[in-house]
């Protein structure tokens, strides 16, 4: 083969070589990069509680003239010396924090193993915020209330 | 001379269009996830928190997603119902209850998720309760006022093992 003719023939095979593209990858790599920092950030905490009936005790009272036929427990909650109180009528104990409320709720609610209890799950609960009482201190009993097992909770005056 | 041309065949540009596309699904993405961002229902808040398995995870399911709007120290400006502001004021109040009426009126067995600020008091969050009691009062139809309290929660870390 002459010499010229290799030379050339060596050029075509250096130059039918195969380039590996770098930039779709990269672009690709930053696409999912972009994807999951986002999505990530989108994975709220965010859950519901659930009020079973209307939110609003009074509001019920005054659309549909129900006139209850027990008298609700009622939980007090009081702001003094920038701390949420709280407080429970029926006769029962009174509460410490939201777990104590919870505790007691569910020790007087009639069971099968407690048949001494006072009340049954269906026993309407009030829950009476005063007009300084932060939300969250509110959602906290509330959570608490239907955490001990009862299903019927408003929110009502505190009358 | 055929060298010359040669040369001129191998200079020819090409358009390639794999970048431009990979840059344009990335605009794509980034205007989708953006406009979720700026949801307009919810307001940034910081939600009271909950213990976590207390409360239930929020379902795509026929609502409407009421904000009570924080000021300072626990009062309340406002609410908002889909970018809708409505005045924390008895006016304002009524106007809110028409609107969330008109929702009950498209679908009675409408969800009311309430999304208040853990610091604003109860006697500003009272009046949305009221206007969703009002509201399906309005409604006529059977539609009953279900309200789901918006909470956060607290994802507790397991204590490891010594």
């Amino acid at each position: 083969m002459p010499r010229e003719h290799r030379r050339a023939l060596r050029g075509v095979v250096a130059r039918a070589r195969l380039p590996v593209a770098i930039a779709p990858m990269i672009d690709v790599v930053f696409l999912l990069l972009v994807y999951f920092l986002l999505t990530t950030g989108f994975t709220s905490q965010e859950r519901l509680l659930r009020t079973e009936g209307a939110p609003l005790e009074d509001a019920v009272q005054t659309s549909d003239r129900l006139v209850l036929d027990t008298e609700p427990i009622v939980v007090r909650l009081d702001r003094v010396d920038a701390q949420t109180r709280l407080s429970l009528t029926g006769g029962l104990a009174q509460p410490i924090d939201v777990r104590g409320l919870e505790a007691i709720l569910h020790d007087a609610m009639i069971a099968p193993d407690r048949p001494q209890g006072l009340f049954a799950e269906s026993h309407p609960v009030r829950i009476a915020p005063g007009h300084d009482v932060p939300w969250n201190d509110v959602v906290a009993a509330f959570n608490a209330v239907v955490g001990a097992g009862y299903r019927s909770v408003a929110f009502g005056s505190r009358e | 001379m055929a060298r010359r041309r040669r040369n001129q065949e191998l200079a020819t540009v090409e358009a390639n269009l794999t970048p431009l596309i990979d840059v344009s699904f990335l605009l794509v993405v980034f205007f989708v996830l953006v406009s979720r961002i700026g949801d307009a229902e919810q307001a940034a808040l910081a939600l009271p928190s909950v213990a976590a398995g207390s409360a239930v995870r929020a379902e795509e399911d026929a609502r409407i997603v009421v904000n009570v709007l924080p000021g300072e120290d626990g009062i309340a400006i406002g609410y908002t119902v889909a970018a809708r502001q409505f005045s924390a004021t008895p006016e304002g109040i009524a106007a809110l209850a028409e609107r969330l009426a008109e929702a009950y009126r498209e679908n009675p067995k409408l969800s009311v998720r309430l999304r208040a600020d853990r610091s604003t008091h109860f006697e500003w969050v009272e009046p949305a309760m009221r206007a969703v009691s009002t509201a399906a009062r309005l409604a006529g139809g059977g539609a009953l006022p279900r309200l789901d309290l918006v909470v956060e929660e607290i994802v507790e870390e397991t204590p490891h093992a010594s």
